[in-house]
This record gives structure tokens, sequence and C-alpha cells, in this order.
């Protein structure tokens, strides 16, 4: 079977969904404090890793640990529903079908509950 | 719950740590009866519920596996319990409940899942709509689909094994709420083998019959364990000390599942029900709305059913049986569970109560279960009527030859079944024989002696209908309509309705067919969509193509939705059908290629196989693509016949199509000759004229106007299409290019894409020789390269005449084009820098070959304006 990675379009995509994701989040008044623009480039290729591993195209150990990279945040529910909805319309808008979209969202949003088990 | 959990701290952690694995969809709990899996389970579930997930748990239960759905049914609406068959309803009602949480999916005894309810939780949690966190006993074999959970690598297997001295010394300390001495704690251990379960019976034994006695706050071993070395003797042992009334609540429990409190308590005393849980050998649980009883642990039910003798279990499955029969209602599930608790107590259901179970599990598309109950009730009532269920069962899963047998069991009692119940036998026998084995012979042997005179006042008009039905298939119109006591006006029944229609439009008047009103209340789903195929049909050949596609593919969805195979089999032909009518070969190809694959994954639906790829060929022979078109030809071969042959038209012209395409035209005209020549000895004067159209396509009008004249075959046309065809025709053998470009607007009119284009080619060929005039001439080729875009791919011999372009050189299409877009002729010379003459004599040329007169009308000559601008505009500059 071929793994989300691959059905997602790889790297190329991936990158593509990331850059438009922290468009949308440094633009959105909920969450954009939690970026500071110098550290950009270093959470965009963080996410990527952790993406790659998360749909399969890289091996678990390579993943970044989600629970101690937000550790001292304060994030509530709202704000984790906005960065969902800004992930899904990312994906959206480089081409990304609906129940692909529907499937990596669902990922995302259990491992982030998840992410101190 | 605290002690649930000791000695399992890693297991705990590799439960829920699984929600971190992104490569998993969820974990299964393994482990032996009693080793304390649910517990595990229900802890993991409460840390995800914390942790902010949705949940919903699920059990599995040895009563209710046979029941489809039954595991979620308690989730689903009491309205939906009956129709919820599809996993996007289940879906839709999951995601409700999640509220936009993630959700864990918890599956207690998956072994024990109805298969249903199985393959929804496979297919839940490999779309990833869910996590499944669920327990498998082991040495239990689960169905099919929660095998293949970890043999798809969706979940891991987590094994639970016993537990270790010091864990059983402290489950036991917390159990009798005081520590153990070291000497029992070792004595516990050693005897239940670290399963905890059997830890805590063993204890509460000891305890009562004093072997372990409390001193000075310490339990301390003092007379002889004398508890037996199976967990299911020592339950049955602690069973036996319940006074009458116990055993009887707990009877019905082992027997009923869970069940509903205020039906429990309409039949043993609550009292009794108080002191069981109590004793914690029953809880009670929230279901939705309702309050459930069940057994604190499966095991306890299966030591009851263990311990309790043949005849007393016969009694407590009546007795349940008729209660959930008393309440009535229209819990659907129970309709079902009714039925399997007679069957088991071996006693007799009323056909009436039956027959509705057989049909519910029809509808839950579990033909297996319904054949299953059927041959039960069969073994025990030897009633014709259970045999009929069995019958129509085994024809669902496609084994004809099974349902024949059913039906003439030798150990069916014929005395108790009255003269409507046999006629309706030998009505069902004579489907089988004809649509599962493909006889009409057969079929007509077994109704004949029921018709007319001789079956006096058995006589039913179902037997009328049938046989109309068969003589419709078989392409024997004129007889069916005679059987179907109609001519174009009333309509009986559904079975003579569905014949009328089919006969009317093989006979060539499917208007008519398309007016037969529906007969009023058609309940059976499958029967109101044959009628609504046949429709279909009249639809399409009486002209009324898009209507006709419109509702095809609004019915194929439906059919699609409701999993219900055969008719979606059914729909995607009539769809194909539509979508070839207006000339969209390769989309019909593929509809037509889908019934195909649906009608083998349905069981052996020989008829729709042999219907579809007919189509599939038709439309494969007509695209050019010679070696499918071969492969398809040969898959009919090496098919069994059947006599439904009235749609196998398509079969024969795909042929003569095929031997055309590898230029051995005189073999096609020779084989639609004889193909037309047997359609009207029969009176398929519809399919006469379909034959003939092809002979003339084939490039022989004047053989075709021929043999129409010869039979007589266009005197009774009804509708659009067919006419238009045979004007087509007649104005091809004709040389008349006026008579097939009316055509070509008529077939253009009523969206039969193809043979417009064909038509209006024809007519701009004919125009050249016949001395039309340059202008008309002109018009005569944009008209047929404007009807040619409109169609996709096809390479039929008169298609592939028709002109693709406009007979415009480079230069002279360059022109025009810039005179088009509002350029004077001195603008376009500069341009081109070429003289301003040049231009005009040019642009004399192009009005000449466009048949036009002003600059004003080039941009629609050229097809530069209107709704197919961008296309005509890309072809114009190839």
């Amino acid at each position: 079977m071929r793994s989300l990675h691959e059905q997602v379009g790889g790297d190329d995509t991936l990158r593509r969904v990331i850059s438009g994701l922290y468009v949308r989040l440094t633009q959105d008044p909920r969450v954009l404090h939690f970026f500071e623009p110098e550290r950009l480039p270093a959470l965009e290729a963080a996410q990527l890793r952790w993406f790659r591993s998360v749909l399969g195209g890289a091996p678990e150990e390579d993943r970044p640990d989600l629970a101690a990279a937000h550790a001292r945040l304060e994030i509530t529910d709202e704000q984790v529903r906005a960065v969902l909805g800004h992930l899904d319309a990312s994906m959206a808008e480089v081409g990304v079908d609906e129940e692909l979209r529907r499937r990596i969202g669902a990922l995302v949003a259990r491992l982030w509950l998840a992410r101190s088990f | 719950v605290s002690h649930d959990t000791i000695g399992r701290d890693e297991e705990l952690g590799r439960l829920v740590g699984a929600l971190r694995r992104a490569d998993l969809a969820g974990v299964v709990l393994t482990g032996e009866a009693g080793i304390g899996k649910t517990h595990l389970l229900d802890v993991g579930l409460d840390r995800a519920a914390s942790a902010g997930f949705a949940i919903v748990r699920i059990t599995g239960s040895r009563a209710l596996a046979d029941l489809p759905l039954a595991a979620f049914a308690p989730f689903l609406p009491a309205r939906l319990a009956g129709d919820v068959t599809d996993l996007v309803t289940l879906r839709t009602v999951l995601r409700d409940r999640a509220d936009g949480r993630p959700m864990v999916l918890g599956v207690d005894d998956a072994h024990l899942l109805d298969d249903a309810s199985a393959a929804m939780v496979h297919q839940l949690a490999a779309d990833l709509s869910v996590f499944v966190m669920g327990t498998v006993r082991t040495g239990a074999v689960p169905p099919d689909a929660i095998t293949a959970l970890w043999k798809d690598r969706l979940v891991d297997r987590l094994p639970v094994g016993p537990l270790d001295r010091d864990a059983i010394a402290a489950v036991a300390a917390a159990a009798a709420g005081a520590p153990l001495d070291p000497a029992a704690a070792d004595e516990l251990a050693r005897r239940s083998d670290g399963n905890p379960l059997f830890a805590r019976e063993l204890l509460h034994t000891a305890i009562d019959t004093g072997a372990l006695v409390l001193r000075d706050g310490t339990y301390v071993s003092e007379g002889v364990w004398t508890a037996p070395a199976s967990i299911n003797e020592l339950l049955g042992a602690r069973l036996a000390g319940l006074d009458e009334l116990e055993r009887h609540a707990v009877g019905l429990l082992a027997f009923g599942g869970a069940l509903d409190v205020d039906l429990l308590e309409e039949l043993v005393d609550p009292d009794a029900l108080v002191r069981l849980e109590t004793a914690r050998l029953i809880v009670a649980e929230e279901r939705g709305d309702r309050l459930e009883i069940r057994f604190a642990h499966p095991l306890h039910a299966d030591a009851v059913r263990h311990t309790t003798g043949r005849l007393v279990a016969r009694r407590l499955q009546r007795e349940l049986a008729d209660a959930l029969e008393r309440r009535g209602g229209g819990e659907t599930d129970d309709v079902l569970r009714i039925v399997s608790l007679r069957l088991e107590a071996g006693g007799d259901s009323s056909p009436a109560l039956l027959a509705r179970a057989a049909r519910l599990a029809m509808r839950r598309h579990d033909e297996a279960l319904a054949e299953r109950l059927a041959r039960s009730t069969l073994a025990a009532t030897r009633r014709l009527s259970a045999a009929m269920v069995v019958a129509h069962a085994c024809m669902e899963q496609g084994r004809a030859a099974d349902a024949l047998e059913a039906l003439h069991d030798p150990t069916i009692d014929l005395a108790t079944a009255g003269p409507t119940e046999r006629v309706r036998a030998a009505v069902l026998e004579a489907n089988v024989h004809f649509w599962g084995l493909g006889r009409a012979d057969a079929a007509a042997a077994v109704l004949g002696p029921l018709t007319g005179a001789a079956a006096g006042a058995s006589q039913h008009p179902d037997v009328e209908g049938t046989l109309a039905t068969i003589a419709a298939f078989s392409g024997h119109p004129t007889e069916a309509l005679t059987l179907a006591g109609i001519d174009g006006t009333a309509a009986p029944n559904a079975f003579a309705t569905m014949a009328a229609r089919i006969a009317l439009v093989a006979a060539g008047r499917p208007a008519t067919a398309a007016a037969l009103p529906d007969p009023p209340g058609v309940a059976d789903p499958t029967l109101g969509s044959l009628l609504g195929i046949a429709r279909a049909q009249s639809l399409v050949m009486s002209g009324r193509i898009a209507e006709a596609a419109d509702w095809a593919i609004e019915q194929w969805e439906e059919a699609t939705r409701a999993r219900a195979a055969h008719r979606r089999v059914g729909w995607s032909v009539a769809l194909a059908d539509a979508e070839h009518a207006a000339g969209r070969l390769a989309s019909a190809r593929r509809w037509y290629e889908d019934a195909a694959r649906q009608a083998v994954v349905s069981g052996a639906n020989l008829h729709g196989r042999r219907w579809a790829i007919s189509g599939a060929l038709l439309c494969a022979a007509q695209l050019g693509e010679v070696a499918a078109a071969t492969e398809l030809a040969q898959q009919l071969d090496s098919l069994p016949p059947h006599d439904a042959t009235v749609h196998e038209v398509a079969g024969g012209r795909g042929r003569a199509w095929l031997l055309a395409q590898r230029q051995d035209v005189d073999g096609a005209v020779d084989l639609l000759e004889q193909l037309l020549l047997d359609a009207a000895a029969a009176g398929r004067h519809g399919h006469v004229v379909e034959f003939a159209t092809d002979i003339a396509r084939l490039d022989r009008p004047d053989r075709a106007v021929e043999l129409l004249d010869r039979t007589d075959a266009t005197t009774r046309l009804d509708g659009d299409y067919l006419p238009l065809m045979v004007a087509a025709v007649r104005a091809f053998a004709r040389h008349d290019p006026v008579g097939l470009g009316e055509a070509a607007e008529g077939f253009h009119a009523i969206g039969a894409g193809l043979l417009a284009a064909e038509a209006a080619g024809g007519a701009a060929a004919l125009a050249g020789e016949t001395g039309e005039d340059h202008r008309t001439v002109a018009a005569r080729q944009r008209r047929a390269v404007e009807l040619r875009a409109l169609i996709d791919g096809l390479a039929t011999p008169s298609a592939a005449a028709a002109p693709v372009e406009l007979p415009l050189s480079r230069r002279e299409r360059e022109i025009a084009t810039l005179v088009a877009e509002g350029r004077t002729s001195r603008e376009v010379a500069e341009h081109l820098v070429i003289g301003v003459r040049t231009v005009e004599s040019h642009l004399g040329r192009v009005f000449g070959k466009l048949g036009i007169s002003s600059r004003s009308e080039l941009a629609e000559a050229l097809g530069l304006t209107g709704a197919f601008t961008s296309a005509a505009g890309a072809g114009g500059t190839r």
C-alpha cells in the first residue's frame, strides 16, 4: 500500500503545504503570536521532518517530539482547531483531494491529543 | 478501579502509547479469558477520554453474533437501525458524536462481533476515521475483517499475559479489603495461574468456605482449598449456589445477551436482580436512553450455558422470544433476534415472522443469514414457505442449482401449503430456471400447467406476468404482449407492466412503453427497479436520452448507497445505454464494464453479465479498439448461454462492427442481415431498425432500405428516435443531402450525438456530389464539423469520413481569423506584410468555402463565438 507521504505527492507537496500553512498562521490573530519571524525557517524545516515521518515517508525516530516542542506554550482548543483548519486549507490549495485531507487531518488531530502519552 | 491495573503498567503504557504511533490505526489486546483485557481496555479508554478524545465503545456478544450490525445498534437512531447498512451513514453518525474531536472506538470481545459490524470496524480503521482499541480472546476465531486488522498491519496486537505472584497478591488484597499472608498469596498465585479473574473467584470461594480467614487484619490459609481446577467449573460451582429466581434471571441473560431492564423485570423478580448485582454477577449499563443488564464477565454467560440442560435452554429461549414478540414495535433487530432464538430453541416461528426476518436479513444484504434462518425453519417445519425463502436467498447468492434443490426438497410437506402458496413457489421456480440458469423452456414447463383453463380456481396473475416477462426477455414481444394482457393502455400488475415495456421497446414502440403507467404499490425494491430500468430503456429508444441518463444516474447512486448489487448492475447498464445513444462511447463502455464487474461480484448474475459485456463489446468495436473488442467477444463466447437474449442485440451488433473494423464489411453486413431477419420474424421491429441503420452506416444504404421495405418493419414505429433512423437510412440511399441534413438536426435535437454527426457528415459528402450550390455545400461542411466536435473519440467508418476541420488553407484561415477579430483588410495586409488585394481575394475564397457573404458572419462560421469558442479556437490553430 502506498504511504500517505507518497499519496500526497511527497516532499515537494509537503513543502508547499507547509509554506502555505505558515503564511496563514502568521496572519491569524488567534495564533500568530506563537511564531517569531526569525524562527520561521527553523520551524518550517522541523515541520517538514515531522510531517514526512508521520505520513510514513521517514522512520518514526526522525519525528520531532510534539510534546517537547509545545511544552511551554499554553494552547487552547480553539487555537488547535484554527491550526487544523489552516492545515486543511493549505492542503486544499495545492490540490490534495478531500478524502486524503480528511485522513491526514484526523491523524494530526489524534497525534496532537496523544502527544504526552 | 485502581486495582484493575495492578501489574499492568507496561501494557497500559503500550496501549495508550499506540495512539502516538502514526503508522497504526489501532491496537488489540489479546489474552485468555479473565486475564484482564477488558479492564485494561476501559482504563485506556478513560485515559483517552481525559486527553480529549471522543469515545464510542461496542461489545461483541455470542448471543448477537448472528445479527447484522447488532454491535453498533445502540449508537444508531432507532429509526435508522434497520436501514443503516453503509459505511457512509455510520460514519456520519459517529462524526456527529465526535463533534470535531478525534475518536477512539473501543471494541470489547471483537472476536464475537457480527460480520457486518466487524467489516465496519475494519473500514473505519483503514480510512483513519477512528483509532481502534479492542480485545480478542486467545484461541477464539474472530471474523475475517478483525483478523485482517493485524494482517493488514493496521493494528498492533498487544498480548496480555499472566500476572506475577506479587501482582496477584495485590489484586487479592484489593478485592478482599485486607492483605493475604505470604503462604496464602503463594497458594492463590499458583492455583490461579496468574489469571486475576480466577484469582478473585478463588479468593471469594475460599473466604466463603472458610479456607481463608481474617486474623489480625490479614487473611491466612486455614482449611483445605477445595476449589476446582478450571475457571468454568469454579463459576459453575458459584452459580449452583443461586436460588431458583436468580438462576432464572442468569439463564435469560445467558441466552439473550444484554437485555433491556424493563423486559427482564417483566420476566423475573426485580429483587433477584438486585441480589445478583450485589453479588457482582451482573451489571446495569446505560445504553443510549435505555438501561441494559448483562453479566459482569462474559465467562459467566459461558458457564451458565455450559451448565444449563438442553430442555431448560429451550424454555428460556422461547420465553425470551415470546417476551420480545409481545413487546412488538418497530425494533427491527428484535425480529431477527426472535427468529434466532426460536430456531435455536428448535421451535416454530410463524411463517410471517420468518418471512419478515429473512427479508430484513436480505435487506441488510446478509443472504447467508437469511438462508441459514430459512434452512433451520425448513428442517423444523417442512413448510414450502421456508423452502421458498431458502431458494430466494440461494438465488441472491448466485446459486441457482441450490435454489432448485431447496424447492424440490423431498421432506417438504406439501399438504400444509395452500393453492396460492404453491403457485408462488412455481413462479419462483420458473424464475430460477430462467434468470438463474437461462432456460426459458424449463421455466415455461413449470408454469404451463398453471395457465388458463387448466389452472381453474388457482390461477394467479403472477403466472401470466412471469410468462410474459420470460417471453419479452427471450425476444418474443407479440407473445409477451398477449400474455401481459396489455395493448398500450391498461397495466394489470408489476410483472405484466415490466414485460410489456421490454416487449414494446423491442417491437419498436418505445413511446408507448414509456407512457405505460407504473402499477401502484410496488413494495419490492428489486421489482420496482426492474420496472424503472425497463422505462429508462423506453425513454432512450423513444428519443428522451438526457432524461433517461439523469434518471439512471440518480437510481444508480441510490442502488450503490443501498449496496443492492443486482439493482446497481441494471442501472449501470441503463445509464450505459443512454450514454451510448448520446454518442459518448468511451463513457458508455466504462459503465458497461462497471456493470460486468458488479455482476461477477454479486454472484453468478449471468444475464446481467452477458448484457453488460454485449454493450461493452459494441462500444469497443465502434471505437475501433479491435483487440479489446475481440477479447470481449471471446468472453461472451466463454459464458454459458442465456435465453434472455433481448439485451444481446448490442452483442450481435458489436460482432458485426468488429468484422467491419477488420475490413470485412461484407461479413459484417451479412451478419447484420441475418440478425435483422431473425428480429423481423419475431416482430422485433425496433431491433430491425437498429440493424438496418448499422447496415447503412457500413455504407450499404440500398441494402438497408431493401430490408426495411421487405420486412415491413417501419409501419408501427413510435417515438422520435427510430423514425429518425429510418428517415436517415432512406435519405442516405436516395443520395439526398437535404433529408440527411434534416435527420442530423433531428438526432441533434434529441441528444443522439453520434448519429447526428454521422448524418451531418453524410449530408456534407453528398452535398458536393449532388451539385448543391457552393454556399449550401459549405454550410453543410460547417455543420458537420460542429456536430463532430460535440462527441468524443470514435472510429465508425461514416464518422471517419466526415470532415474534422473546415476546408481552409493555412493562409486563408489566418486571414479569416484576423478579419473575424474585427480588423480591416488594410490592417491585415500590414500585419502580414502582403497586399490589400491579396487579402481580399483570400477572403473571397473563404466566403465561398464557408458559404457566407459578410464579414460579420465570419466569427460564427469559424466557430469563434458562443459556447464552443475555446474548443473550436484550439482546433482551428492546430
